[in-house]
């Protein structure tokens, strides 16, 4: 129990404006993977996601010490859904995975860590992930608004709080700016264009929250 | 359920520079491309708000594309009226034929 102790003390401090984010990396998935981008960017959160971090670290590691250095986690598990290889057709489990290291850190190491499911249907996960039974899920609809909408059912600002029309605002122009980066890179999931959407979402929000203006 | 309240300020442009890493060229290359497109977003809306006549004042082709819409109106009016006249004139043709052949039946 001391030793316990004394690895949760030892444990690095999350850092408040960090935020995991837990998504599919599909060319499908693009619009809800810009609008979680947007939406916590609108909210003055910074997101860190898995392909933030290159290198050569075990990718079950480099996921532990992101959840770790994280205040937040969203998690989204819209896409637990067989695959379409026709031999062996296998669903997602990536997902559902996640959610499960953030509760534990959340039980375990970090009282401060803030976890949030997201899902496209209702019920869905009542039926996939009984243990979560009583806890919220935020139902997007597989639909950008619907990210919005539920973001700001989660959060709340003391200050600076953003609207759903001010989050569409961002979207808008980190969809525009999208087309233009993965000109540049072929790719949005990848270390630099994930970069590089972080800091147009930041300064899209900066520009388009009205309250951040005097 | 209780929403979380975030209480950290809205992050500076030190901490993001300092947390993504980006190198200044890079920087100012998206820097440039979200001036266009607010640049953009901003003609869209005056595009919106005061329709063609104020789009077309804002962006040279928007005033390119207006002249030819009129142009093609215009011709498309041309047209119809050259049509119309052709019509009545057979008809006239028509009605002076059968008057002749029924004077000619008298």
């Amino acid at each position: 129990m001391a030793t316990q102790r004394s690895q949760r003390r030892k444990s690095p401090r999350s850092d408040p404006y960090s935020a995991f984010i837990n998504v599919p990396y599909d060319p499908q998935y693009e619009p809800l993977y810009l609008a979680f981008i947007a939406g916590l960017s609108g909210f003055g959160l910074l997101p860190r996601a898995v392909l933030q971090i290159p290198g050569s670290q075990r990718r079950l590691d480099r996921l532990f010490g992101l959840i770790h250095s994280c205040q937040y986690s969203f998690h989204d598990l819209s896409r637990v859904e067989l695959d379409t290889a026709k031999r062996m057709p296998t669903p997602r489990f990536n997902m559902p995975f996640e959610p499960g290291l953030a509760v534990a850190w959340a039980q375990e190491g970090d009282r401060k860590h803030k976890w949030y499911v997201f899902e496209g249907k209702q019920y869905r996960v009542a039926k996939s992930l009984s243990d979560l039974d009583g806890t919220q899920i935020y139902i997007h609809a597989n639909k950008p608004i619907g990210v919005f909408r539920q973001l700001t059912n989660a959060l709340a600002r003391t200050k600076h709080r953003p609207t759903v029309g001010e989050l569409q605002a961002v979207y808008r122009d980190l969809q525009k700016a999208a087309r233009s980066i993965k000109g540049d890179f072929a790719t949005l999931y990848d270390t630099r264009p994930f970069l590089d959407l972080l800091y147009v979402a930041w300064k899209s929000a900066k520009k388009r929250v009205a309250s951040l203006h005097p | 359920m209780a929403k979380t309240l975030i209480t950290t300020p809205f992050p500076s442009a030190a901490y993001i520079a300092e947390k993504l890493g980006l190198p200044s060229s890079r920087i100012e290359r998206l820097e440039r491309l979200i001036a266009e497109i607010q640049g953009e977003s901003r003609t869209a809306r005056v595009y919106t708000v005061d329709k063609r006549g104020a789009a077309a004042a804002a962006k040279p082709h928007a005033a390119g594309a207006a002249k030819r819409r009129a142009a093609g109106a215009a011709k498309r009016r041309f047209a119809d009226a050259a049509r119309h006249r052709a019509a009545s004139a057979s008809k006239t043709r028509w009605v002076a034929k059968d008057a002749a052949v029924a004077a000619k039946m008298k």
